[in-house]
């Protein structure tokens, strides 16, 4: 029974290490209770190069699916996290475009690029940037990053981008 | 940077320009740093009224003259074809030229199938200074024995060379007004906005140009996108969008002086303006209070007001003619349609029906029609035009990727932005379907057409 009991609470122990989420990019395993040569199994390396410790930012660029305005969970986490340093560096500022692909008019796309802006500018006020860090500007249809005319180029349009104002 | 041009020079006409210029705009095809921009409206063949232009008589000796000054015949004759309201004969099928109703021989003409004939005549009267004749002569109802009076006839005196084109616009938009019945737009102008990509940068202009895409000047330049070209009623002014600095502000550059004046800079869009009829206030669209609404300004008083409320995007306003309601594209729907606001009461109501998106509107000068951007059952982006009383809808082009309709003030063709072979381009169409004018591909992008509003005639 106990030797049950032990085997059993070792799977346990090993289950719980391998369901853990560790966040990206930080060394989880620092904690010396888990320095055995099995954890050497769980050391995940990046398999998505971010640049976070270059540019400061998670991730540039956010895409949108066709006429919406909605972030995918990740990019909601990811800005959340962004937001992190934004707070911790109140004097930094950054300003978030909104850009749309061709089709259609020029001023409601603006506006639609617009909401893009807004909807990233909101997780990070919601998570306590101060508003006069953040700059917001929609260019519509008049910046695209893809000059194509089938979906492969109007979903690489349809995006917002966070670019570093400095301090 | 942005660059303020001295547009004074408005009718500059160097003749030696203007006959290399053809072969300038076929290199220049080729050429990707274009310096000069030009775009040409072709206008194709078209069934309406037989009218043949006879090449003007030059009644003066020095045959390098005759050949330095523009053809007004030539002019006319495009102009008349561009509107496709008329059957064009071409210049060089014509075996008689007479230049007075005496001269006239009706049974050639009438069996070349001519409707209305145009002639005139050029004399010298001193050093660069010109007398031109002109007459319009109904040919079908001409019958023998009898001598009917020409149609219209005028006399212009002390022209100049720099002004043979103005002129025969004018002769045109006269012949149009007789035969149609409506005012001509030949004496008009376009504004547009004019892209071209430098290595990585891309160099924008506001520029006006005549009705044809002769004698284009640039009003404004910059790095950044330039947006919603309009024009005050007098036509000395254009209200713009402009993103210097990454943010948006509305512009107003005065087209005769070249200078530019910001006029808003609130934070979030300052967008689409338009002016009213008596030119006094500019309906603007901002979203400094929450998502985009339409807003007045008073020019005067610089005071603003808010017109639309609520939490859709409100854009693209335009004054209907007698100033006391503006259609704009709204989405409070769910998607874009048009709605008409009084102003006053504040009354809303949507007025298209047709169509799961509708955009950019504008009404014709009687308020019966309206232009839209619109999206077809199969999902392109093209131009139809509303029937405001009962509500259906045509439309005026079929082969999608269209923006920015602009109507012509005499509300019978629309501009409006396509795609050619990669490039923005500009297209026209009638509003009763019989003229499509394709125009050429070029290097660089046009876009955003502005039609002006009638100008001063020469008197």
């Amino acid at each position: 029974m106990r030797k049950i009991s032990i085997v059993c609470l070792s799977l346990l122990m090993l289950n719980l290490n391998a369901c853990a989420k560790k966040p990206k990019g930080t060394d989880s395993y620092s904690n010396n209770e888990y320095d055995t040569g099995e954890m050497m199994e769980f050391h995940g390396s990046n398999t998505v190069s971010d640049g976070e410790s270059e540019r400061g930012i998670a991730k540039n660029t956010y895409y949108f699916g066709y006429d919406t305005y909605d972030l995918t969970e990740q990019d909601t986490i990811e800005l959340m996290n962004y937001a992190k340093k934004l707070v911790a560096n109140p004097n930094s500022h950054i300003r978030i475009e909104g850009h749309t692909d061709e089709r259609g008019s020029r001023e409601y796309n603006v506006a639609l690029g617009e909401r893009r802006a807004k909807a990233i500018t909101n997780i990070l006020l919601m998570k306590g940037v101060a508003p006069k860090q953040i700059s917001i500007v929609s260019y519509g249809k008049e910046k695209p990053a893809s000059f194509g005319h089938d979906e492969s180029s109007w979903s690489l349009n349809r995006r917002g981008v966070l670019a570093n104002e400095g301090v | 940077m942005q660059k303020k041009r001295n547009t004074s020079d408005t009718f500059i006409n160097n003749l030696k320009i203007h006959k290399i210029f053809f072969l300038l705009f076929c290199l220049l095809s080729l050429n990707c740093k274009a310096s000069i921009r030009t775009l040409i409206i072709d206008g194709g063949q078209v069934d309406g009224i037989p009218v043949a232009v006879v090449p003007f008589a030059q009644i003066f000796e020095s045959n390098t003259e005759k050949a330095q000054l523009p053809d007004i015949s030539d002019i006319i004759r495009k102009d008349l074809q561009t509107s496709g309201q008329f059957k064009n004969f071409a210049k060089e099928s014509l075996r008689q030229h007479p230049c007075k109703q005496s001269e006239v021989q009706y049974p050639y003409w009438q069996n070349l199938g001519v409707n209305d004939l145009v002639i005139g005549r050029i004399e010298k009267t001193g050093e660069n200074r010109y007398t031109i004749y002109f007459e319009l002569l109904d040919v079908l109802k001409q019958k023998a024995g009898s001598l009917n009076p020409p149609l219209a006839g005028m006399k212009f005196e002390n022209i100049q060379a720099n002004q043979f084109r103005a002129l025969a616009h004018h002769i045109s938009d006269v012949i149009f007004q007789k035969l149609i019945g409506v005012r001509g737009i030949f004496s008009t102008r376009i504004a547009y906005v004019s892209v071209i990509q430098q290595g990585k940068t891309f160099q924008r202009s506001l520029e006006v140009a005549d009705y044809d895409g002769v004698n284009p000047k640039t009003l404004f330049r910059s790095n950044y996108p330039i947006m919603s070209p309009t024009w005050s009623p007098d036509g000395k002014k254009i209200a713009f969008v402009s993103f210097e600095k990454e943010r948006s502000s509305i512009m107003i550059a005065d087209t005769l002086t070249g200078r530019v004046e910001r006029l808003t800079q609130f934070p979030g869009i300052n967008s689409a303006p338009n002016f009213s009829p008596d030119g006094r206030t500019l309906a603007i669209v901002l979203s400094k209070d929450g998502s985009p609404k339409i807003y007045t300004i008073d020019l005067n008083q610089r005071k603003i007001s808010q017109i639309t409320n609520g939490l859709g995007i409100d854009t693209e306003p335009f004054f209907a003619h007698d100033g006391r309601s503006i259609v704009f594209t709204s989405d409070r729907g769910g998607k874009p349609q048009i709605y008409r606001v009084t102003l006053g009461s504040g009354k809303i109501e949507r007025i298209t029906f047709q169509g799961s998106y509708n955009a950019k509107p504008s009404l014709t000068p009687d308020g019966k029609n309206l232009v839209t951007l619109h999206r077809s059952a199969e999902g392109l982006f093209c131009i139809a035009v509303h029937n405001l009383a009962n509500g259906s809808a045509k439309m005026l082009t079929q082969t999608g990727l269209n923006d920015s309709p602009s109507l012509a003030p005499n509300g019978m063709m629309v501009l409006y932005g396509a795609q050619d072979a990669g490039h923005g381009v500009l297209g026209a169409v009638s509003l009763d379907g019989r003229l499509k004018i394709r125009l050429p591909a070029r290097e660089g992008n046009i876009q955003e057409p502005a039609w002006s509003p009638f100008t001063a005639k020469i008197s």
